[in-house]
């Protein structure tokens, strides 16, 4: 069993630079979760923390139900794979994941036989007697794997794994990477900026910025229901749109969202309304809404906004376009089939799929929880 | 106006390794004409082509119907916007945009206040106009493309010439600027040519593209022609995401019915494709190309066409790809996210054979699309 399980865990580099404040976190037994946040925010000091490489400045950090705060990296039962792979250039594919095994003294019969296990599963079969320094990126990258694998331990920790492959490559590499990961159940940590790349893969995503963790949740529940502003700008490409509005309570549950231009003046009732936090008297919010939750509106419903458009972007499988919502300019997109010029006004429904509300203040969705 | 430019068989080799071979086409005046093609594919070769950096070893370029080969880089006077940026360092961004409009030897003067004028209208165009004051090394990359593209669009130039020029952007503002760029494109009637690897940026701005792969053009056609009637493989796999899933396919007769079957399937042809595929021999092998967005996934296995077991189910936000094994092959398919697959579920997909293409398999060439 290797659950992970973060108590209270802080980094602080020098005096005064937190790289990780507070952070709890409970990772299960065989789950594939992601640290996901732009770059400074914190994901590899945590990840590094796991590894053993940086010290745990205070709290705790067990593995398996073991505090490991004190434990050597190397007794620590976690492999890691690095962005650069860390090969041995001019070994061959076989001695680079055997490694592991042969610093430990192992029987050499024993190796070949996990070397032949292990490179099975990664397809790796053919490549055995071939140079790292002769092997293509996605090999290089299967070869990294398959050494961090070949011990077995219960955890596996991925720093930007895929991050500089091509295009097409990243694609296949993750595909293959999360399918593995399930079927030999590892409980694995993986730290990426992508957000489609921790979508794609993660049981649960952990969002960081400025070392806090802003939401922790499965993909669904980060990209239908985000509790802030950073997670929903964050997840989604294209991302949210936001318009600021004012949020006004009226009589038997409704609800009134405008600004102060024309255009954007919305009433929610019923069962749209009581979505809303009751918590949440009014006052400054911020809609969001993403660019495929758009419908173009047929009547003049009440929760459908006039736009003008400003440009219309072709596609195959969608197509987008820009539009004028009172002074903020918004990303639509639609379907390839119907057409829109440059000055055309539509009615967006805005309110017919998902939209969010978001204090402005606080940049706290102001949603309900099972609503979010 | 934008000038029309044609390129007759056009070859560049550097040492043994050919770079473009043969290129013929004409872009008409006032066009956007995109390149699409992966790295390698001899896209920036054109470019330099056509800007006079490079000498081609073999043809003719023109320009309004003269030849321009003889003509310097300086002479031929295309706006140009490099992958690279290129933007002098100890200039401002304002500088930097108004470099090209004070350089000595052009045939237009411009005033100060002209200068002025086009520098902050270029500027507010491209959303940089509260960082004219800034310089190179304080700019993103982002903002280092646009002021790039900025300092080619501020003159009058008879032809641009754009080299991946917004591939650094983040996603809400690539949106943006091709919306822009095709409008002042549209707006000013230059002629344009586009080098990019991404087919979303052909589809969204270009009035035309020639497909260019290993430094020969597989197809030229408007951005629907190349999607809906790729002339061959390399053209169908170039366009969409994720790409086109080709599966080995032979033709059968059975009780005087022409059948499509592979490992996994067997469909019976409607008139189209057997009046298409008439022509090859009953046993022969093809390829079937069917798009990830045009096959619907069924968790019943029962119900569709092609059974196969889920290999991996990605979830990416609004939608999701399963990756399907259907007897060795994997077959991707563009679905919803709730459809919340596991890997070795038992499903099965179905296609309309409307939106499918056949492809001769040694040749690539299509034979249905």
């Amino acid at each position: 069993m290797a659950e992970i399980a973060f108590r209270g865990v802080w980094k602080v580099y020098g005096k005064s630079v937190e790289a990780v404040k507070d952070m709890n976190l409970q990772i299960k037994d065989g789950e594939f979760v992601s640290l996901l946040g732009p770059s400074g925010c914190g994901k590899s000091s945590t990840l590094r923390m796991v590894a053993g490489l940086e010290e745990i400045t205070r709290g705790e950090l067990e593995i398996g139900g073991r505090r490991i705060n004190d434990v050597e990296p190397g007794d620590r039962d976690v492999a890691m794979v690095f962005e650069n792979y860390a090969l041995f250039p001019h070994m061959s594919s076989y001695d680079n994941i055997a490694f592991p095994l042969t610093l430990r003294g192992v029987d050499k019969q024993e190796i070949r036989k996990k070397v032949q296990e292990i490179s099975k599963l990664l397809d790796l079969d053919g490549l055995l007697k071939t140079l790292a320094v002769s092997l293509g990126g996605g090999e290089k990258q299967r070869v990294g794997i398959a050494r961090a694998l070949i011990r077995k331990s219960s955890v596996l920790l991925m720093d930007e794994p895929i991050s500089h492959l091509d295009a097409d490559l990243r694609a296949r590499t993750r595909g293959e990477l999360a399918r593995l990961q399930r079927v030999l159940g590892i409980t694995t940590v993986y730290v990426t900026h992508d957000q489609l790349e921790a979508l794609a893969m993660s049981d649960r995503i952990a969002v960081m910025n400025l070392g806090v963790v802003q939401q922790y949740g499965t993909p669904g529940e980060l990209y239908s229901h985000p509790a802030n502003m950073f997670v929903a700008k964050f997840i989604g490409e294209p991302p949210m749109n936001f318009i600021p509005c004012i949020l006004e309570r009226g009589g038997s549950g409704r609800v009134r969202l405008f600004t102060g231009g024309r255009g954007f003046d919305i009433e929610l009732g019923g069962e749209l309304a009581a979505r809303i936090d009751p918590e949440f008297q009014g006052g400054e919010v911020v809609f969001g809404i993403r660019p495929i939750d758009f419908e173009i509106a047929a009547g003049a419903a009440k929760t459908a906004v006039k736009a003008g458009v400003l440009n219309y972007e072709a596609g195959c499988e969608h197509s987008f376009m820009e539009v004028k919502v009172c002074e903020y300019t918004v990303l639509v997109e639609c379907s390839p089939t119907v057409r829109f010029n440059e000055g055309d006004t539509v009615a967006l429904e805005v309110a017919s799929k998902r939209f969010h509300l978001f204090d402005r203040q606080s940049e706290a969705s102001i949603m309900k929880v099972e609503a979010r | 106006m934008g000038i029309e430019l044609t390129l007759e068989g056009i070859t560049k080799t550097y040492g043994k390794v050919t770079a473009v071979k043969q290129l013929d086409f004409t872009v008409k005046a006032g066009e956007l004409f995109a390149l699409l093609g992966p790295s390698g594919a001899g896209k920036s070769t054109t470019v330099n082509l056509i800007a006079g950096i490079e000498k081609p070893d073999q043809g003719d370029i023109k320009a309004g119907g003269s030849s321009i080969l003889d003509q310097r880089p300086q002479e031929r006077d295309f706006a140009m916007v490099f992958e690279s940026y290129a933007l002098y360092p100890h200039l401002t961004v304002a500088e930097n945009m108004a470099f090209p409009l004070r350089a000595p030897n052009r045939a237009t003067r411009y005033s100060a206040a002209d200068i002025q004028k086009r520098v902050a209208e270029t500027a507010r165009m491209l959303e940089i106009h509260e960082l004219l004051a800034r310089f190179p090394k304080e700019l993103s990359g982002g903002q280092k493309q646009r002021v790039g593209l900025g300092r080619a669009l501020v003159r009058d130039s008879q032809l641009f010439l754009l080299d991946e020029p917004i591939a650094h952007l983040d996603a809400k503002l690539r949106h943006h600027m091709r919306g822009e760029l095709k409008k002042l494109q549209k707006k000013s009637g230059r002629t344009t040519v586009l080098a990019t690897p991404d087919y979303a940026e052909v589809v969204a701005m270009a009035d035309r593209a020639a497909v260019l792969n290993h430094g020969v053009i597989e197809q030229i056609g408007t951005p629907v022609e190349l999607f809906g009637k790729p002339a061959n493989v390399v053209v169908a796999q170039a366009i969409g995401d994720p790409p086109i899933n080709l599966l080995d396919c032979q033709m059968a007769n059975r009780d005087g019915c022409l059948y499509i079957s592979g490992s996994g399937f067997s469909v019976q042809c409607n008139d189209r494709l057997a009046a298409a595929l008439r022509g090859l021999p009953v046993g022969a092998t093809a390829s079937l190309g069917i798009r990830p967005s045009e096959i619907t996934i069924h968790q019943d296995p029962a119900r569709g066409l092609i059974r196969g077991e889920v290999y991996v189910f990605e979830p990416l936000g609004g939608e999701a790809v399963a990756t399907v094994n259907v007897e060795g092959k994997l077959v991707k398919v563009l679905c919803s996210w709730s459809s919340r697959l596991k890997i070795g579920d038992k499903v099965s997909l179905s296609f309309d054979l409307d939106t499918v293409h056949v492809f001769n398999r040694d040749t690539g060439r299509a034979l249905y699309a």
